[in-house]
């Protein structure tokens, strides 16, 4: 089973307060970056429990996946649509 | 072997008190006692331990300070209750070890006055629960606003991750909120500095005096770092603080 597969299919929000780099360019400077300097270079994002976790993060850093730190969005519910009534609309007064 | 002297000694925050600069003597220490088990129609003594251990901080000594943040303060000021105590006997520097409690009750203060002497003080503490050796992720310094260490990460090395969570120690000897709500302390940890997630995170302080001792169960990872959050963000507020962890 590819879990990357598994995981780009998947829309997914923190379950805490995270921080990572705010675009894929920064995760590449994050992955290498050794001194202060490195990191101060990188543009970073703090999100909150419940804000939504881009894919790119989730590919990069898997382990927020295996230690629950994020979770499968809930998926959208559709609306019942209205019922529809076969009694006619009281007509209104002096109409 | 690295020995230590006190010109190590980085901060000994008592609560939110620094009383570093009028302390000359301190003794920490911890005894398991034991209890004589010799029963009848035995000749010789035994003994057993019954398992329950007395941590200690004994012995201070310092001076008589009445500045706002010193001994004086601590000792009038200090709640009544349970303080986080963080005593930097090694320094003030990130991956050192602490000594840290979060059950420091204040049990007595004195202070002695002599012909040609500076005036003294003595604290006397009694430590309720568990005394624990913590690692020093942040330093005791002043940070301003919205900020992090996390460019300045502690690393515990390989081996130094933990599956069974950890024991957070955080003080905050000033904290000027200029405006803002409050300030929230956390510790963040990561495998791979990338991505930070907060592994606990300390009840929102809106005055010194309300430091914490705080744990979690969850998986700890390679990497820590510190964060403070103001919330309602105002003005240029600043917090000097300091955390500490002890990994289970």
């Amino acid at each position: 089973m590819s879990k990357e597969g598994e995981l780009s299919n998947e829309k997914w929000v923190a379950v805490v307060g995270l921080r990572f780099p705010d675009s894929p360019e920064g995760v590449e400077k994050a992955r290498v970056a050794e001194k202060k300097e490195d990191f101060d270079a990188i543009s970073w994002k703090s999100i909150v429990k419940g804000d939504p976790v881009p894919d790119y993060i989730i590919e990069a850093s898997p382990w927020l996946v295996d230690q629950g730190k994020v979770e499968k969005a809930p998926t959208p519910v559709r609306p019942a649509p209205a019922p529809v009534s076969s009694t006619p609309a009281p007509k209104k007064n002096g109409s | 072997m690295t020995k230590y002297n006190s010109a190590d000694i980085g901060f000994l925050l008592v609560g939110p008190y620094d009383v570093k600069g009028v302390t000359k003597k301190l003794e920490t220490g911890v005894s398991d006692p034991v209890q004589e088990t010799t029963p009848f129609g035995t000749t010789a003594a035994s003994f057993g331990k019954p398992g329950v251990k007395r941590y200690e901080i004994t012995g201070h000594d310092g001076w008589y300070d009445d500045a706002a943040t010193s001994i004086n303060q601590a000792m009038m000021d200090l709640a009544a209750g349970e303080n986080v105590l963080m005593f930097g006997y090694k320094g003030n520097t990130k991956g050192l070890t602490a000594i840290c409690a979060g059950g420091a009750l204040k049990s007595g203060y004195k202070i002695g006055e002599a012909v040609g002497e500076f005036h003294t003080a003595q604290m006397e503490l009694v430590l309720s629960g568990a005394v624990q050796e913590a690692i020093i992720v942040a330093t005791l310094t002043s940070r301003s606003g919205d900020t992090n260490t996390e460019a300045d990460y502690l690393d515990l090395g390989a081996g130094g991750v933990g599956a069974a969570g950890l024991t957070a120690y955080v003080a905050c000897s000033e904290l000027a909120l200029t405006g803002s709500t409050n300030v929230i302390f956390s510790i963040e940890d990561s495998t791979d500095h990338i991505a930070w997630a907060e592994q606990v995170a300390m009840t929102a302080m809106t005055a010194i005096g309300a430091e914490k001792k705080a744990s979690t169960d969850q998986t700890v990872n390679r990497y820590l770092a510190f964060k403070q959050v103001f919330t309602g963000l105002a003005g240029t507020p600043t917090a000097t603080a300091v955390a500490a962890v002890k990994v289970n």
